[in-house]
């Protein structure tokens, strides 16, 4: 069993869909940090979902406590979704409050595209803000579901990518919280204010319980 | 299977109604396998009812711990909904349409179903997720899938098992899916290798709190 998060990250296969669950007094931006640093390291492609401004949250947060963020001011693709500042390359913009097929389609495509051109793969996805795409349609049960079958269950299982999701899991009702974590191949919460992660669950059940540093 | 939850499994006749607890971290994929060595153990033919590609999502799940899917895609499926084939799919159903038009459609390839296959399994997967896109209307389970819970109960023809998700789930709805059920088991991980199956409700009023601890040894991921 592994000691580190590095460790951690090395188990992961192609495919996988990591939901992290953290609260508004937590340090998210820390985990972010050091998944995106080990993607550098093995040269993996970054695309980042930042939806309503999350990712020049989580990038402030990090630039305040110190942290170099040039390498995600720059080398970093962005789908944008809402909000009003951008930071990274952008290779699409996607609109979060048009129709949601609108919305799913641009997101799909957006992604596609970009693992289609990828020279390494797998292509680390990571979704910043996830609940702000269902609070979006918090009144419209069956948008979210037409969003969890043409973007989170079409693409779990495609070994062209991995897939972080980060979210508040306060801000979503009890039952999107549980369609999206029964379709997640493993649920990680941050612990210590963000500075250790613990494993909820995972389709590997040796790593149950498991906490390691960030 | 621990030798003591297999007698109790045996004890399960044609006509049942299986409503199978879960919650969302637990491993479903496990839990799925487990039901399906009951299957193929009973001889039953297995019928998979996909509801929202669910199929999917544990076939993934699998994968993810190199555990085998290639009987999973002989299976045969009926689909609700869904974009993701998986299994040998017999008929998709529109579930986009109202409740009452695609139950009468499910009834119906069902009832034909059951009179060319005897000793089935029907499996339901996803069914949850049906009681919360129409959650807009009264939130009863008579809206939506109450009618099909109702009209094959005691049909000597098969068996059928409901996976449900209790978070995605009222707790009014569930109490009423549990009314109908024959036996209510909750299924929970229990430390890292084990679950803990409890009978919430059994033909047998005798059953009723008994606990199983079945081993997940052997569909553990091993390390290489």
């Amino acid at each position: 069993m592994y000691k580190t998060l590095n460790g951690f990250l090395e188990k992961i296969k192609p495919g996988e869909a990591i939901l992290v669950e953290y609260s508004s007094l937590d340090h998210p931006e820390l985990l972010f940090y050091s998944i995106t640093r080990w993607a550098k390291e093995k040269e993996f492609p970054i695309l980042i979902h930042d939806i309503l401004d999350t990712f020049h949250i989580f990038l402030t947060h990090l630039k305040l406590s110190g942290f170099d963020v040039s390498f995600l001011e720059k080398n970093v693709y962005v789908i944008k979704c809402g909000g009003s500042t951008p930071i990274g390359n952008i290779i699409r913009k996607a609109r979060l409050y048009e129709d949601i097929s609108i919305y799913s389609k641009e997101v799909r495509e957006a992604q596609i595209e970009f693992i289609q051109q990828a020279k390494r793969k797998p292509v680390i996805v990571l979704v910043l803000g996830v609940e702000k795409t269902f609070n979006a349609y918090e009144n419209q049960p069956m948008a979210v579901e037409y969003f969890f079958e043409v973007v989170i269950r079409k693409f779990l299982g495609n070994p062209q990518r991995i897939a972080f999701l980060f979210g508040n899991p306060h801000l979503v009702t009890p039952e999107i919280e549980a369609e999206l974590k029964e379709c997640m191949t493993k649920v990680i919460k941050v612990h210590g204010y963000g500075k250790k992660i613990r494993i909820e669950k995972s389709t590997w059940l040796d790593e149950i319980g498991t906490e390691v540093k960030v | 299977m621990s030798a003591s939850f297999y007698e109790y499994l045996r004890t399960i006749q044609m006509g049942e109604s299986i409503l199978i607890e879960y919650k969302p971290t637990e491993p479903l994929h496990m839990i799925f396998n487990k039901v399906l060595e009951y299957a193929k153990q009973n001889n039953s033919k297995i019928l998979i009812i996909d509801i929202l590609d669910t199929f999917h999502v544990i076939k993934e799940h699998l994968k993810t711990c190199n555990l085998d899917t290639e009987t999973l895609d002989k299976l045969d499926v009926i689909k609700g909904g869904g974009i993701i084939n998986v299994g040998h799919v017999l008929k998709k159903i529109d579930i986009s349409k109202e409740p009452p038009i695609y139950i009468s459609e499910f009834a119906k390839f069902l009832e034909e179903y059951y009179r060319q296959n005897k000793n089935v399994v029907v499996v339901i997967l996803g069914a949850d997720k049906l009681t919360r896109v129409y959650l807009t209307e009264v939130p009863t389970l008579e809206m939506n899938i109450g009618l099909l819970l109702k009209k094959f109960l005691g049909n000597p023809s098969r068996v059928a098992i409901w996976f449900v998700n209790t978070g995605m789930v009222p707790q009014k709805l569930l109490i009423e899916w549990e009314e109908i059920s024959t036996r209510v088991l909750e299924i929970a991980l229990k430390g890292k290798k084990q679950f803990v199956i409890k009978i919430k409700k059994s033909i047998k009023i005798e059953d009723h709190g008994k606990e199983f601890i079945v081993s997940a040894e052997e569909v553990l991921y091993s390390e290489v």
